[in-house]
């Protein structure tokens, strides 16, 4: 119903069809439609009226220099605390020397773990050797913080390696169970 | 091949210096290379009254506006999260039969008034804490300290203004974190300007000859970063060391060169040229210059 009307209005007046535009209403008075085309109509759905504006929280971010900048975000926080980011990141800070992400690394919780549980791993080693492995660990991190790639480990993982295979020195598995039932497709 | 880019670049700013020189060459002691070295705004400017009204308005506009908060998709029902969160919260009352509402019958949807903006009162973290601070706030500098390797401590907005405004030390470089700020120089007659120095040879390049001045009277301790080695004005002396326009001939050519302060500090040696220096803004040059010395440079200044 509406694309038939729809067309009609949509056609653009040229001098033969100004004619028609101009009919004769109710006492002969000349009623002249308007020459604009008008927009199609387009069924406006429930929630579609205005666009999304979703519902948003202002923000306090504190950068890792201190700096505190307000910005608004959807997720439900109104203070946020950043530990690694553009003020830290020595890529972008070239101009200041002194900027590192070893410290901003060193308050994330996975050198919290490391802290805790160092001492499995430097058991029976002189306090000489972990500062040693300490430093050399500190290197290889700023290596791979400033360049992006990543240190070679081709020591480190020979270690472990060895270990391993010394835990699974005299091992052989040991069969619990018996096979599974695969079931079965019948032919047909 | 210095003295000819030099003089090219004296005949783009339109000064007399190569001009009458095309068979004689002017002594090179005669030019003097100038920093303007600027310190750029460290926080956002202040914003007027007005600009701040409309922009409350515009927010409060689109608070009402805005779409009711899903809760349900940032809060799993059941966890602690979602109990904290609802717990916080002031619901409106909902509407009864038969109950008249002066301010209207409420229209309530997920727990909102849809005819009013959404207000969420996100649950405080640090309540107890600031409890136990209050109660600290006496111990020594070692408290102060702990508070900061807090990783949830509260986060509090700085402060725009600093120690330096307060003192008005125009000297420090933490003050007027609003404004650009230029470093100008007290000479030996008493008249300030940008520090200049005279090139002693051509062997070395305008801004070059300005950046190893600049160190020798601010000390080595100073990151800058040069925006061109092609000047940015020039600035013309007499035969009294007074400003003379650009259309007339000067016995002195004073060139000037931007440069940025990135890093470091500007700590005044002992020199016989330089006993002062100053941090200041475009506005309160325009005061410690003098005035034929501003409408040659005042151009080259930011005016935030």
């Amino acid at each position: 119903m509406f694309s038939t009307t729809v067309k009609q209005q949509i056609k653009t007046p040229t001098t033969t069809t100004i004619s028609k535009l101009i009919t004769r209403g109710y006492a002969g008075r000349p009623q002249v439609a308007s020459a604009l085309p008008s927009r199609p109509l387009k069924r406006i759905r429930v929630g579609k009226a205005r666009p999304a504006i979703y519902h948003k929280f202002n923000c306090k971010v504190e950068l890792s220099d201190g700096s505190v900048i307000l910005r608004q975000s959807q997720f439900p926080r109104d203070e946020l605390r950043m530990i690694t980011d553009q003020r830290n990141n020595p890529i972008w800070n070239r101009s200041k020397p002194d900027v590192s992400l070893l410290d901003a690394e060193a308050k994330g919780k996975l050198n919290k773990f490391k802290n805790k549980f160092a001492a499995f791993e430097q058991s029976g080693k002189t306090e000489e050797e972990i500062e040693k492995i300490k430093q050399q660990e500190a290197e290889e991190r700023k290596i791979r913080l400033e360049t992006g790639a990543a240190a070679s480990s081709a020591k480190e993982d020979a270690e472990t390696d060895d270990f391993f295979d010394m835990l699974s020195n005299n091992y052989s598995e040991e069969k619990l169970g018996g096979n599974l039932a695969a079931k079965k497709k019948s032919k047909k | 091949m210095f003295k000819k880019q030099l003089f090219s670049q004296a005949r783009s700013f339109a000064t007399e210096v190569a001009a009458s020189s095309s068979t004689s060459t002017t002594p090179i002691t005669s030019v003097n290379a100038a920093i303007i070295l600027s310190r750029t705004p460290i926080v956002t400017p202040e914003i007027p009254e007005f600009e701040q009204k409309y922009y409350q308005y515009q927010e409060e506009l689109e608070r009402r506006l805005m779409w009711t908060f899903p809760r349900w998709y940032y809060f799993k029902k059941g966890t602690v999260a979602e109990r904290e969160f609802s717990k916080a919260q002031i619901y409106p009352i909902p509407k009864h039969r038969g109950v008249w509402f002066p301010k209207g019958v409420p229209d309530i949807k997920h727990g909102r008034d849809r005819r009013f903006k959404e207000t969420i009162i996100l649950p405080k973290k640090h309540q107890e804490e600031e409890a136990t601070h209050a109660s600290q706030a006496s111990g020594a500098g070692d408290a102060q300290v702990s508070e900061l390797e807090d990783v949830a401590r509260p986060i509090k907005l700085n402060q725009r203004t600093t120690e330096a405004d307060a003192k008005n030390d125009q000297t420090s470089l933490e003050r007027q974190l609003s404004r650009t700020l230029y470093l100008l120089v007290k000479q030996n007659n008493g008249s300030w300007k940008f520090p200049s120095f005279q090139l002693k040879d051509n062997s070395t390049a305008l801004h070059e000859v300005a950046e190893q001045g600049l160190r020798s009277i601010g000390g080595v301790n100073i990151n800058t970063w040069t925006v061109s080695s092609t000047p940015a004005g020039v600035v013309k002396y007499g035969a009294k060391g007074e400003v003379v326009g650009p259309t007339s001939e000067g016995s002195t050519t004073e060139f000037l060169l931007k440069s940025h302060i990135i890093a470091g500090k500007f700590e005044l040696q002992k020199n016989d040229n330089v006993k002062e220096h100053k941090w200041v803004s475009r506005d309160e040059i325009k005061e410690l210059v003098n005035d034929e010395y501003f409408e040659q440079v005042g151009h080259l200044l930011a005016k935030v």
